[in-house]
């Protein structure tokens, strides 16, 4: 099922109404592949279309609207990245007592719905070690593990070579073990 | 366990994961919200940008400078044509052609009626 564009830079509510039910899914799942909460997810799933109603004519109609969609709302989760660890940066009892040693910041509301009971609380020092790694090693990451793309849909997404999908997914993994071990190390001897 | 065996879990902990879906009425939702918001945008042209009320306040006191040159200038014009031009009281009683007893009036400070 394909929406019509031209509809779409009409500005015809049916056919925006469309491409919600196709690609709505997909972009709650990539959100919530990033920011695993699923209130957070659902609202930037809703800025991601609002975005995409406001600027549908800058739209080039040979590219694919999915790439361009998952563009939107990689951005749209990385600002809401930045925006909490902003307010966290802020916070007084923070800036007294914070010492930087630790690797993995757990997040605090998470309530990712597709991630089991007893697959939760490693899940949760994954994504603490997704969030410290580079914004385009977790995309690479996210895109492949948990959206399920392969290299070449990955490279049309970020803009980027097939060979630097790899380089950044390899970099990705070798980041996480190195975080998720040295946070293991400390949790077992504390 | 491990801590090896807790890295490679923790690795692996994302892959199985089931998709979520939506909440029923999501694009109505978002649907309802873009109709407000164009509401919104179709009122706020009604409304006046900050700029565009800059641009008003300027516009404002650069008419009143103009205006109050302009009256400035009229005025010095209109005194520097009144200016007293000696005007002796023959040249007074000529344009106004008053005779002899009229001028004996003028001249003297007593009252007419007196």
């Amino acid at each position: 099922m394909e929406v019509n564009i031209q509809e779409l830079k009409a500005g015809n509510e049916q056919a925006f109404r469309q491409l919600i039910e196709i690609y709505g899914k997909g972009i709650f799942n990539l959100c919530l592949g990033i920011i695993p909460n699923r209130e957070d997810a659902e609202d930037l799933t809703q800025e991601v279309f609002i975005e995409a109603y406001k600027h549908i004519r800058s739209f080039r109609e040979g590219s694919h609207i999915k790439t361009w969609l998952f563009r939107i709302a990689l951005n749209k989760c990385y600002d809401h990245i930045k925006f909490t660890k902003r307010k966290k940066r802020h916070g007084i009892m923070q800036s007294l007592f914070d010492k930087d040693d630790n690797p993995i910041e757990l997040p605090s509301n998470f309530a990712h719905p597709g991630i089991t009971i007893e697959n939760k609380e490693h899940a949760k020092a994954l994504y603490g070690a997704l969030a410290s790694l580079p914004e385009t090693q977790h995309t690479a990451f996210t895109l492949y593990e948990m959206q399920g793309m392969d290299y070449k849909q990955i490279a049309e997404t970020m803009s980027v070579s097939v060979s630097a999908v790899e380089s950044l997914l390899s970099r990705a993994r070798a980041g996480l073990r190195k975080k998720l071990h040295t946070y293991y190390t400390r949790n077992a001897s504390s | 366990m491990k801590i090896e065996e807790h890295v490679d879990v923790a690795m692996q902990s994302v892959k199985g994961m089931e998709s979520s879906e939506l909440p029923y009425g999501f694009s109505e939702r978002v649907v309802g919200k873009l109709r407000l918001q164009n509401r919104n945008n179709v009122r706020s042209l009604y409304t006046f940008s900050p700029l565009l009320k800059i641009a008003a306040v300027f516009i404002l006191i650069l008419i009143n400078m103009v205006t109050l040159r302009l009256v400035m200038g009229t005025q010095q014009v209109v005194q520097n044509t009144s200016q007293p031009q000696f005007i002796t009281l023959n040249d007074f009683v000529n344009d106004y052609q008053i005779n002899d007893t009229n001028e004996e009036l003028i001249t003297s400070n007593t009252p007419a009626h007196e």
